[in-house]
């Protein structure tokens, strides 16, 4: 694991090279939409 | 004329940020102007969800979170608010729960036909803005016979399970490669995008490996 990797997002193993925005808005099981993980709840006004 | 890039993605039809990045990373690979071949992947992310769930999705949520109706109620706000800046009409009130294991195969089915592409829309667009059941096998062979396919031999496939080892493999692989959240685009086999990414970094991405890919 590269020190670029671990500083991205933990969703994936390292034979993948991460790239791109790690607060990306995803879905982890059903916490979409309301569960405070990684990039999972959208901002709020 | 370059070889095409493959994307593999990774998504479920209940997932809001899937059908929210499915148009961004259509934008950013337009923005790339490449050649890119993509290729959908099953990821149940709730299993245990009957087919027939009696209830709202705001119904769902606040019972398996816990939390104020209210506060949920503001949540789907948001995300309804995300999808339409990318042209989406998310209609929560509608949105039937089910269990999309299903679909999952029908996928794989019209995967199977050369029509996966058509097929995923279809189904983001029935669950998120349509109201449609995307869970049960009749409901679900309606909607891939107005796409043409034999209805029939839908139902016959579903029913037969046809491509739930198909579904069970690409679950396998998401593991194998740690996924653990939707939308995950695994990029020429070797990197990988999480989540709804704006355009410009999906395009972005693109063109880094079209470059290494050129420089080889």
């Amino acid at each position: 694991v590269t020190s670029d990797d671990a500083a991205t997002t933990d969703t994936a193993k390292p034979s993948l090279q991460l790239l791109g925005d790690p607060t990306a808005l995803a879905c982890e099981g059903d916490a979409c939409i309301v569960a405070p993980q990684q990039g999972a709840v959208p901002k709020q006004n | 004329m370059s070889e095409k890039i493959k994307v593999d993605i990774w998504s479920d039809v209940q997932c809001p940020w899937c059908y929210i990045g499915k148009r961004k990373f259509e934008a950013g690979a337009e923005e790339f102007g490449g050649g890119v071949e993509v290729e959908y992947h099953s990821y149940e992310l709730s299993p245990d969800t009957p087919v027939d769930y009696d209830g709202s999705t705001l119904d769902y949520l606040s019972e398996r979170k816990g939390l104020p109706v209210e506060q949920v109620r503001g949540m789907l706000a948001n995300v309804t608010e995300i999808a339409s800046s990318v042209g989406l009409d998310y209609d929560f009130d509608s949105v039937k729960q089910t269990n999309t294991i299903k679909a999952h195969e029908l996928l794989h089915y019209a995967k199977a036909r050369g029509r996966q592409i058509e097929m995923k829309e279809r189904l983001l667009k029935a669950y998120f803005t349509e109201g449609h059941h995307v869970g049960r096998i009749e409901d679900l062979a309606d909607l891939a016979a107005e796409l043409g396919f034999d209805r029939a031999d839908v139902v016959r496939s579903l029913t037969e399970n046809e491509y739930l080892a198909a579904v069970k493999a690409d679950q396998a692989q998401a593991n194998e490669f740690g996924i653990r959240g939707v939308p995950f685009f695994v990029i020429d086999g070797k990197y990988g995008v999480s989540g709804a990414q704006e355009a410009a970094a999906f395009a972005q991405v693109l063109q880094q490996v079209r470059d290494e890919k050129d420089a080889q």
